[in-house]
């Protein structure tokens, strides 16, 4: 199933603006390491948090640069806040966050990189509710991630969310939650790396995402079930939306 | 000439086989307010939606809409959106933003309106609406009625030169409904701005109306001034005088329409300007109409009408009910009636088993909240048709929370179909005997078709059959559940709930959001179980309904009842919570609750 | 609640003003001077909360504790064995000065993040960034409403689910699960209804109309006590950095503790970054004593 919103949209950016807009955005982040890498102490802290911004900003440009359709950017807010909101439907599981999961059926509907959008989004709003801290840019990415490649996936057809079998469905639920294990948890246990660990050396990087770990295969597990028990009937549900009233087409 | 023009306006959604608006022409002039109405599925909503090109559906279209001669589709977009308001049915998705005072700036920074002109617009409607005191508060933490209110006034900060309103009052209460129409009322006579309004609810829309259109099948069935619709809907038999204001059906069911004043008045209302267009129906359907909805008013109305009294010529059909109170006075000097007043037939309450028995119940939500309930006595008997009524936060809700066990009371004895509530776990298997309707039926909703929301209940074919067919939806078994209309969605909601097999149905606000035809087959359905022995506990703010259809009703006030008694008892003793007719008619007659009521007396 | 006097200010500066104690408390390495970072952050969420400032504080200070602990077990540099474990690994006292160090960086930075969380509120963010990014800041907006507006819903639709027979969050795991995503997906079709209309809302209130800038109802001004707050913070930003780029505030903890004396800019610098962190809490206390002056002079 080709991306939903991918089809049409408010304006399309053209490529040599987002070519721009990456060169610049990687350009900043070289700088901010050179810099970094010069003022010795402590400034990697802070080239760390300016090299993970570098990463999310293009996504963000370039979506304002198109001037995006009213239905699009309502789309954009309802898939977050489901996100954030989720946790509600599960309030009897404690612990249990299906955050990531909502995040990757977004991206499964929508593309790429208005998956990555809806994921950091997500993540700032969550982060407005429950306090913002220095990890608010890596959950942006880490999240963003999750959109990001589930997007990328079902572009290229190798997740299809239209009528999958029992394998697929599988499939597609044990991929993300191998991906929260494996990408976006460590990702979110870097930021402790740089504000809370001292000296960076072999031994502190494997405590810090070993003592990250169980909480991320808690995290995976959560995300296996929500895509194994939602994928489809939300998927569904966004399709039903596109044919009765065009919305994302 | 005209602000707004239909010119033989005719739509069909794509791949419907039957077209959604049929040869509609209307004219509304500048400052005009306009009421259209009819059943539910009639139309409305997609005509209304034709006003501005932004939200008309896709689907096929001819004929014409002009906005002061020009075509609507040549007027650029931002002219639209500044020029015509609109104001949707659903209170909530409607804003956008997340604080008051950005959702009323909105709509000016979304046109490019300057900024210091920005500033202005939005403290004069601030100002207007008395909104200042929730201008930095968060949407979320207002109640429908004022989110509504919010829309408009975001909408008035455009200074549009008309108002268009899709029944947006149809999710709101009562008190809210009427501030909500005061105000449109009043931007209509203080501003000058064209109102069109669609309603299902025509009690206190139809009086302010300058022109009324009525639409059935998407087909203009009258147009006119109300006076005239009403005459000419009574004359047609047309099934939508059910939905008219109590004055109006009082004063048709006394005075009758006679065959040959009927003709004569088509005649002269189809000379007056050529704004009068009776739809042609067939005969057959009108006699149908006629023997099937009036039943009993109509042979005697024509009984009364050939009798020698002498009769005030032609009294004008009265819309309120002052004017409706005024008129019955004269008749009934003119005229005495037998008798003058409807004896209270009583409902016997003792030797009958309780449904529900509370006593001295007190709740309260949080440790440290007010009580909501405090003391509240009820006693329900079995079988019956039990409604409670009363205002906002009198504790209604909670009280049928408490019946149905997700709110256990701290204090007070409380024995539900006969056990008693407290230490009863929640697995208890007499614990499915007692089931509620949402007031809002979607809630009910989670999956891709009817079939699959009854399956989720039960599993035996025969039954889902069964209910499906005392619902009335075996043709909806297909369609999605959120494609369905309002009264619809109600009816699966209820066969869900119904699957349940329950022996205590509780209700809340059934009435809410539904047309006049729809409840009176929701009052046949709730009726039909309760000869059943399905116990039916409503919870309701719809006085016209419980007066109808109840066998008892109970008072809520201040977390406490304050009275039980049948519904003529209670609605004659009272003077504000009471029906139209009972108002209209209570210097008169006493214990008249019903149009049908005070029309029996004043025949009789 | 209301806001404290500090907040009454323009987005802008108090914006400039999280984002430069927070950069100076995170690059800042002397000792002093972090804990001067500290200490005004502290005393600025005690100004905010009260009493219940004391759970984060008292809660950082353990965390500070726990940090500062396990350093040495990453990092072996440093001449001062204090002890060795396993087999000889050596605990040194330099790792433990460098671990209170960063312990300390990190209790600033979590105490102003919890100041910028009081102070800098949603409405303030999407001002500031509302010129910039004018779409996004819409979607920023609309989710925030949207939030609180689905767990309300979610919370309605499970009462319902459990008022019409069906089972809620009771049972096995398994069941708890399924039940959480009927409710899940019972949310979603009714956000996406609405969502069709909030679109169509938008649209019909002009939304993309507007080929050029869009305007803004400004809620903030920039007045002349914001300009000069603005200068005197920018002024103690500039001395402070001066100070660390010129390495007048260098100091090493591996694998010697060497804690110079401050030359007079590192002085400077202190008294720079105190006069920054306790902007805030200065202007609240001016504030309450000018009102206990007008209650006691009627």
């Amino acid at each position: 199933m080709p991306g939903l919103g991918e089809r049409r949209r408010g304006r399309s950016c053209p490529r040599s603006r987002i070519v721009l807009t990456w060169a610049v955005s990687l350009a900043c982040a070289a700088a901010s390491v050179v810099v970094g890498a010069m003022a010795g102490g402590r400034a990697y802290v802070v080239t760390s948090v300016i090299v993970v911004l570098c990463a999310i900003a293009p996504f963000f440009v370039i979506f304002e640069s198109r001037r995006p359709q009213a239905r699009e950017l309502v789309m954009l807010a309802v898939m977050a806040a489901l996100a954030v909101a989720a946790r509600a439907a599960f309030i009897w599981l404690p612990g249990f966050k299906p955050m990531a999961a909502i995040i990757m059926i977004a991206g499964l509907a929508f593309g790429p990189s208005s998956g990555f959008l809806v994921g950091s989004l997500a993540a700032l709003t969550s982060n407005f509710i429950f306090g913002q801290g220095p990890w608010t840019p890596w959950q942006m990415l880490a999240f963003g991630l999750c959109g990001l490649v589930f997007g990328a996936l079902a572009r290229r057809g190798i997740v299809t969310g239209e009528n999958p079998g029992v394998a697929a469905r599988l499939g597609l639920a044990a991929g993300g939650g191998i991906f929260v294990v494996l990408v976006a948890g460590p990702v979110l246990d870097t930021s402790s790396l740089f504000f809370m660990i001292s000296s960076i050396t072999p031994e502190s990087v494997v405590a810090v995402y070993l003592a990250g770990f169980p909480m991320n295969c808690m995290q995976g597990a959560a995300t296996f079930v929500t895509l194994l028990l939602v994928a489809k009937p939300l998927l569904d549900k966004l399709t039903r939306m596109q044919r009765k009233y065009g919305m994302l087409d | 000439m005209a602000l707004f023009a239909l010119e033989h306006l005719s739509f069909a959604y794509p791949g419907a086989a039957t077209g959604a608006l049929d040869d509609v022409s209307v004219e509304v002039g500048r400052g005009e307010y306009l009421c259209v109405c009819g059943k539910s599925g009639c139309g409305k909503t997609t005509l209304l939606r034709q006003l501005k090109s932004v939200l008309t559906p896709h689907g096929t279209r001819s004929g014409a809409v002009l906005l002061d001669g020009t075509v609507l589709d040549e007027v650029p977009l931002a002219t639209q959106a500044r020029r015509i308001g609109f104001v949707m049915q659903d209170p909530d998705a409607q804003i956008i933003t997340d604080r008051v005072w950005h959702e009323l700036a909105f709509g000016l920074e979304s046109t490019g309106c300057e900024e210091s002109a920005l500033r202005l617009r939005v403290a004069e409607m601030a100002s207007y609406f008395g909104i200042g005191d929730w201008f930095h508060r968060d949407v979320c933490e207002l109640s429908g009625g004022q989110k509504q209110l919010l829309n408009l006034a975001s909408i008035m900060a455009m200074q549009p030169d008309v108002l268009v309103c899709d029944e947006p009052t149809s999710q709101l209460d009562p008190v809210a409904t009427t501030t909500f129409l005061d105000t449109v009322r009043r931007i209509n006579r203080d501003l000058g701005v064209t109102v069109i309004m669609s309603e299902h609810r025509l009690e206190e829309v139809f009086a302010c109306a300058d022109h009324v259109l009525v639409l059935d099948e998407g087909r203009v069935t009258a147009q006119g001034t109300p006076r005239e619709v009403a005459a000419a809907l009574h004359a047609a038999g047309d099934a939508m005088t059910f939905a008219l204001p109590s004055p109006v059906r009082v004063y048709y069911g006394v005075e009758g329409v006679e065959p040959r004043q009927r003709e004569d008045a088509r005649d002269e209302f189809q000379e007056s300007e050529g704004i009068l267009s009776i739809g042609s129906r067939n005969g057959a359907r009108q006699s149908e109409f006629r023997s099937d909805w009036f039943g009993v008013a109509e042979p005697q109305s024509e009984d009364c009408l050939s009798s020698d009294v002498p009769r005030p010529a032609i009294f004008p059909c009265p819309l309120t009910v002052r004017e409706g109170r005024k008129w019955l006075v004269e008749r009934v000097l003119a005229d005495p009636p037998a008798r003058v007043a409807m004896a209270d037939e009583g409902y016997g309450m003792d030797g009958r088993e309780m449904a529900v028995e509370m006593r001295e119940v007190w709740f309260r939500y949080e440790r440290n909240a007010p009580d909501v309930l405090r003391g509240a006595d009820l006693r329900v008997p079995s079988g019956s048709l039990f409604a409670i009524v009363g205002g906002n936060g009198s504790g209604k809700s909670t009280l049928l929370k408490c019946l149905c066990d997700v709110a256990r009371p701290q204090r007070g004895m409380l024995r539900v179909l006969g056990h008693d509530i407290k230490g009863r776990s929640r697995n208890d298997p007499t614990h499915g005997d007692v089931a509620m309707l949402p007031q809002d039926p979607a809630n009910l909703f989670s999956k891709g078709s009817v079939r699959e929301e009854l399956a989720e209940m039960a599993t035996r074919e025969e039954r889902i059959a069964a209910v499906a067919r005392d619902c009335g939806i075996e043709r909806l078994l297909d369609a999605h559940p959120l494609d369905l209309s309002g009264g619809e969605q109600q009816r699966v909601a209820l066969a869900k709930v119904l699957l349940t097999e329950p022996r205590l149905l509780l209700l809340d606000e059934p009435t809410k959001g539904i047309d006049a035809f729809f409840k009176r087959s929701m009052a046949a359905l709730l009726r039909t179980l309760a000869e059943r022995g399905v116990t039916v506990v409503m919870v309701s703010h719809d006085v016209e309904f419980c007066a109808r259809h109840a066998d008892l009703v109970a008072l809520l006030f201040d977390g406490a009842v304050v009275t039980t008694a049948t519904p003529r008892r209670l609605f004659s003793d009272s003077a504000f919570y009471t029906t139209a007719a009972n108002r209209m008619s209570r210097s008169v007659f006493a214990g008249a609750i019903t149009d049908e009521d005070v029309i029996e007396l004043c025949l009789g | 609640m209301r806001p404290d006097a500090f907040s009454t200010h323009h987005p802008a500066v108090t914006l400039v003003f999280f984002a430069g104690v927070i950069v100076l408390c995170v690059l800042v390495q002397q000792p002093v001077l972090q804990a001067v970072g500290f200490a005004g952050g502290a005393v600025y969420y005690l100004c905010l909360r009260g009493r219940d400032a004391w759970r984060l504080l008292l809660g950082l200070m353990a965390a500070f504790v726990v940090l500062t602990a396990i350093n040495p077990l990453f990092d072996t540099l440093g001449d001062t064995v204090l002890f060795a474990y396993l087999g000889g690994r050596p605990y040194t006292l330099e790792a433990l000065a460098y671990g209170a160090s960063t312990a300390c960086m990190f209790a600033s930075v979590m105490t102003w993040f919890a100041c910028y969380a009081r102070v800098m509120s949603t409405d303030k963010f999407t001002y500031l960034f509302g010129n910039r990014a004018p779409a996004l800041t819409l979607v920023l907006t609309m989710t925030l409403r949207l939030v609180p507006t689905y767990g309300r819903k979610a919370r309605q639709i499970s009462t319902a689910r459990r008022c019409a027979g069906l089972s809620m969050g009771a049972g096995s795991l398994r069941h708890r699960a399924r039940d959480g995503a009927s409710l899940l997906s019972a949310l979603t079709t009714w956000a996406l209804e609405g969502a069709v209309t909030t679109a169509d809302s938008m649209r019909s209130r002009g939304y993309g109309t507007n080929a050029g800038r869009r305007p803004r109802y400004a809620r903030y001004r920039f007045g002349a006590r914001d300009g000069l707050l603005l200068v005197v913070m920018l002024a103690c930003i500039a001395v402070t950095c001066t100070a660390l780029a010129t390495g007048a505030l260098a100091v090493t903890y591996v694998p010697a503790i060497d804690v110079p004396a401050l030359p007079p800019l590192g002085v400077a610098a202190l008294i720079a970054l105190a006069v920054l962190v306790l902007v805030p809490s200065a202007i609240d206390a001016r504030e309450a004593i000018a009102w206990r002056c007008s209650l006691s002079s009627t």
